[in-house]
């Protein structure tokens, strides 16, 4: 191993938190301006999966962590969870479920570190937790991805399931390799005349093919023709990228991606998949990618594709955006960018658009790491305006190009964290190029800045929490006239974000029913009322029942609204 | 079709009864379309609508075998109209009846079963029938369990193919009927394709060599809850809202919430489930064939980007109109898909070849008869244009010493290829692959049909030794391929050749 690479995985010194609860409580405004309280001595450093069980022994001091049983993966790793919430009656299992995911991508170990940073802002915060609020922490929710990304800086994302890639009945035989043995695993161009990829003005730097480019690359990771059958790295080890493993917009073996064989056929997609259909799921972060902002969902542009969001959220999403950037002082976007546009490409399969579009949480990528975070100081300029379209391309594992990418690299690391393009011998005669950025630069921040990625995330997440629409019922008029009686109500949002994200139905919207006594009779009005939608800080229409109800009786007014505990309120007209 | 074929497909008699109301059938939504509960209903199967329906298995007193009398057969009013009505038949966990079992005329070929299919039958029956014809086939037949349903019934499967040699190395051609279209009778029209399929064998010699060269996977209710809740009152709300097949597959799925009937996630339908592992588990599958209703089909054939030039092609090579009340075999690209159905799922992740036959409205009486031996015959023409790849030493010539060039030609007799275009790009299989045993390979090269001068093809290390990617194969396509190979003389060599798609052949050289 060489020495560059040795030092760059060196396992830092495991962190523990003692969570016993602070000796003060705090109030809610105090929780959004405080500080965030990592470790200052050594700053954040990447943890590995198996010191989970060390991390949860210093949480359980909190008094309000459990541990969930989640199953294991396809390569026989625990994935990892935890749920905690405020004290209170209601038991965590039925309260509006929160879910915060880290690197599903199988790259962003990043992803896991800044999961682990909530966990651990919010459990030092236990007055300032939502009582109506579970959490639910899946640092590693990739587990074999995220092992081989720590132990090589390489394989896609991909977890373990062997699969034989290109049908030719061997399994896992031609992945990536060190050719040039320098200790890493890079990228390697070949020149062909169907390249997909040219050199940018910027020779370090790849940009897509044009008409007239004279020199075009095929693009891939670093690696020999290992099974000698003219293709480079086809069957590289593990199979499937959970994060495409998700049932909207799936797309299988036909388009590229390791997706699986059908959606959810990999163990920990299907576990974090069931758990969020138990639970009243109401938002779902994943914490992953390098684009450094929220990102929306629609990963998939395809022909036929689900177009997401659905137009009546956008108002939503940029609204979480902003709040995103007011509370951890990010570079404020214009709009939340969707899946497709944040990844610069397709990416389907995406948890985030299962989530959203079939379960209607509000469900959010959280880019940890971007070209603009380290800088943000400074004036984070804007790509040049060729440059802008064309270099905005990334994939897990393999390749990121944009201006501020190397205004990054020049500016904050003096060049080093890029490996320019170097020959080498591919055999048969056949020339590469090896290159490409070092692990810990553009899909991971360097362990030293790591502080800096995390900066605010422990604040968003627990500010987003409490803007949590929160129906109520608002009695406007109870009447009686003798035996009859005349009731109007309505169901108002005090909260700023809005009830019914996703696909609008009455069935998931919001409920609000009138229980009457044997003895009453309704004269007018529906017995259930339901919307499709509520607005943050809105009120629903009005509704007006008239029955005949005795002296000394009283009903009762439920409100049912998806994801959140059920209301019931006595009425003694 | 030969003469020959058309005397294998017996016309049946048939007794239907005339439907006291014609029910509509499945409604399929445009792509992107918000379908309404309503039409999750219709796609359930208006159970209620099918209660008139009657009849199903008739003996046939003359035939060897005996009589098997109609299981459950009960004389109970169904409509007022004084006609009886199928019962159930006991479950089929019990013994079969000893019908026909072990039978066999005097080659050993199986004989036909004493009953012929008439009109419809339950669920149960249908599976108590096709577990009789796999006992009495002689070997001929097996009987599978591709699963089981939510509701518990197993999802029985008919695999049909000469019995020496595995099944599963000859291409195959899955036909099914799932089962909720509520005037549908493809179970049926399986069933009756099954039973006259083994009837033929002991007088049909091109029958028998047709099955030795492929397979043929006869399902007749993929989804039995829902063929079951047709038959009777049983079709209550909570059958209806339950999740519907044709929705559940993994491809252009979409949630519940906005397709009704699509389930929470994919393949949450253990019947759904079970068929993706079986299309998974048999790379030998060529064409998945499925008895559609008319309301299925495109008005125009669709421009569908997923569907490759080539596949395109052979889609319409092969689709066939026969007549009003004969079987109608249509292509995919012509086939009505709002995504999430077993075919989007086939063709896309597969590359199998979906192909639907077509069954009219409202058939009864003779045009059932009719309609069933235009299935058999569509059926059987299908199962001939599978890649069936021969070929035959055109030279043989020695080079120098212990050096010899080899040349053989190939030819695919089928209409398919030796793989869609589809399967060629997802890697999902193999295409057509020749090693060769005994001597060592040194060059190999390839002639294109019509063309003078062979072009070197790259010597690969194939799993299975040395050998060469033969070219792929179009429908009716032919080449030559040159070997050239160093060995002494008097060894024989062996050239294998190999493909999910394609029966495995060898040929033997014996160097002088």
């Amino acid at each position: 191993m060489h020495e560059l690479l040795t030092s760059a995985f060196v396992l830092a010194p495991l962190v523990a938190v003692s969570l016993a609860p602070p000796a003060r409580s705090q109030t809610d405004a105090d929780a959004q301006t405080e500080a965030p309280t990592e470790p200052k001595a050594t700053g954040p450093r990447y943890r590995e999966s198996t010191q989970a069980e060390k991390l949860f022994a210093g949480w359980m001091g909190s008094g309000l962590a459990e541990k969930l049983e989640l199953g294991v993966s396809a390569g026989g790793r625990e994935l990892f969870g935890i749920q905690f919430g405020a004290g209170g009656a209601t038991p965590l299992a039925e309260r509006t479920t929160f879910l915060l995911l880290g690197g599903l991508d199988g790259v962003s170990i990043a992803g896991s570190e800044a999961v682990l940073t909530v966990t651990e802002h919010l459990l030092l915060r236990p007055d300032a937790l939502p009582s109506d609020v579970t959490f639910i922490a899946i640092p590693w929710a990739n587990p074999d991805g995220l092992a081989r990304w720590y132990a090589t800086g390489c394989g896609g994302g991909r977890n373990d399931r062997a699969i034989d890639d290109d049908g030719d009945g061997a399994i896992d035989e031609d992945g990536p390799d060190d050719m040039d043995s320098d200790g890493l695993v890079l990228e390697l161009l070949i020149e062909d005349e169907n390249g997909t990829v040219a050199k940018a003005d910027d020779g370090r730097f790849l940009r897509p093919a044009r008409e007239g480019d004279m020199r075009r690359y095929l693009h891939m990771t670093e690696g020999r023709d290992d099974d000698g059958d003219g293709r480079y790295n086809e069957d590289p080890p593990g199979g499937v990228v959970l994060d495409h493993n998700f049932p909207v917009n799936w797309q299988g073996a036909w388009s590229g991606f390791p997706a699986g064989s059908w959606p959810l056929s990999e163990p920990c997609a299907r576990a974090i998949a069931d758990l969020a259909m138990a639970r009243k799921t109401a938002v779902a972060l994943v914490f992953q990618g390098s684009h450094g902002g929220l990102a929306t969902p629609g990963g998939s542009r395809v022909p036929g594709a689900l177009e997401l969001p659905f137009d009546g959220d956008r108002v939503l999403f940029e609204r979480l955006a902003r709040r995103f950037s007011e509370v951890t002082g990010r570079a404020r976007a214009e709009a939340a960018p969707t899946l497709y546009d944040a990844r610069g490409g397709e990416y389907p399969g995406a948890a985030i658009d299962w989530l959203y579009a079939s379960l209607g949480a509000i469900a959010l990528e959280v880019g940890i790491w971007g070209p603009t975070i380290h800088v943000r100081s400074r004036t984070a300029g804007r790509p040049e305006a060729d440059e802008a379209s064309a270099l905005a391309m990334s994939g897990p594992g393999l390749g990121v190009f944009s201006a501020d990418w190397a205004r990054w690299l020049d500016d904050t690391r003096g060049g080093m964290g890029f490996v320019d393009w170097q020959p080498v011998n591919l055999g048969k005669g056949e020339f590469g190029y090896v290159g490409g950025w070092m692990p810990r630069t553009c899909f991971n921040p360097p362990e030293e800045i790591l502080g800096a990625a995390l900066g605010g995330l422990g604040e968003y997440v627990l500010a987003l929490a409490k803007e949590l629409a929160r129906p109520e019922i608002d009695l406007l008029e109870v009447a009686r006239d003798g035996r009859v009686v005349s009731l109007r109500a309505r169901v108002q949002n005090p909260t700023a974000l809005a009830l019914g994200v996703g696909p609008r139905s009455a069935q998931r919207g919001v409920g609000l029913a009138l229980e009457l006594p044997e003895s009453a009779r309704l004269v007018a009005g529906q017995p259930e009322t339901r919307w499709s939608f509520l607005a943050g800080r809105g009120v629903s229409p009005e509704v007006h029942w008239v029955f005949v109800l005795p002296e000394g009786e009283t009903v009762h007014l439920r409100l049912t609204a998806p994801e959140r505990v059920p209301r019931r309120l006595e009425v003694r007209p | 079709m030969s003469a020959l074929v058309v005397s294998l497909f017996v016309l049946l008699a048939l007794g239907l009864q005339d439907e006291a109301e014609e029910s509509p059938a499945p409604a399929t939504s445009e792509q992107g379309e918000v379908a309404t509960a309503e039409q999750v209903e219709e796609a359930q199967g208006a159970g209620e609508k099918q209660a008139e329906e009657t009849k199903k298995v008739e003996p046939v007193r003359q035939e060897e075998g005996g009589e098997i009398p109609a299981e459950g057969e009960a004389a109970k009013p169904a409509d007022g109209q004084g006609e009886t009505r199928a019962v159930a038949p006991a479950p089929t966990s019990e013994p079969a009846p000893a019908l026909d079992a072990g039978s066999s005329d005097e080659f050993g070929f199986p004989t036909a079963a004493g009953w012929t299919v008439t009109g419809a039958l339950t669920t149960e029956e249908l599976q108590l029938r096709t577990r009789e014809l796999a006992a009495s086939s002689q070997g001929w037949a097996k009987y599978e369990s591709l699963g089981t349903s939510r509701e518990g019934r197993e999802l029985g499967l008919l695999v049909i193919a000469e019995p020496s040699g595995p099944a599963g190395e000859r291409p195959g051609l899955f036909f099914f009927d799932v089962g909720v279209n509520p005037d549908g009778r493809g179970g049926e029209a399986i069933l009756d394709l099954a039973r006259d399929l083994l009837a033929a064998l002991g007088t049909d010699a091109s029958l028998r060599t047709l099955l030795g060269d492929v397979t043929v996977y006869l399902a007749p209710a993929l989804d039995p809850d829902a063929r079951s809740a047709r038959e009777g009152p049983a079709a209550d709300a909570a059958r209806r809202r339950r999740t519907v097949f044709d929705r559940n597959f993994p491809v252009g799925w979409r949630p519940s919430s906005l397709r009704p009937g699509a389930g929470d996630v994919p393949l949450d339908k253990p019947e759904c489930m079970a068929v993706v592992q079986f299309l998974l588990s048999h790379e030998n599958l060529v064409v998945a064939l499925e008895v559609l209703s008319e309301e299925r089909l495109q008005a125009a054939e669709a421009s569908d980007p997923r569907i490759a030039v080539t596949d395109r092609i052979v889609f319409r090579a092969l689709t066939h109109a026969d007549g009003a009340e004969s079987a109608r075999l249509v292509g995919w690209s012509a086939i009505r898909s709002a995504g999430g159905g077993i075919f989007d799922y086939a063709y896309v992740a597969c590359g199998l070849f979906p192909f639907g036959l077509v069954q009219p409205d409202a058939l009864e009486g003779e045009a059932l008869g009719s309609w069933f031996d235009g299935v058999g015959r569509e059926v059987r023409r299908l199962g001939e244009e599978l890649p069936r790849v021969s070929w035959r030493e055109v030279g043989f010539e020695r080079l120098a010493t212990n050096l010899w060039q080899l040349d053989v030609a190939l030819e695919n007799r089928g209409a398919l290829p030796s793989l869609s275009a589809t399967a060629r790009a997802l890697h999902r299989c193999d295409d057509l692959r020749v090693t060769l045993e005994g001597a060592r390979l040194v060059a190999a090269a390839r002639r294109e049909s019509g063309a003078r001068d062979f072009v070197a093809v790259p010597v690969r290390a194939l799993p299975k030794g040395f050998g060469v990617e033969a070219p792929h194969l179009e429908g009716g396509e032919s080449r030559t391929l040159r070997f050239v190979f160093e060995t002494a003389a008097g060894v024989e060599v062996r050239l294998r050749g190999a493909a999910p798609w394609v029966r495995p052949f060898e040929l033997r050289r014996s160097v002088p």
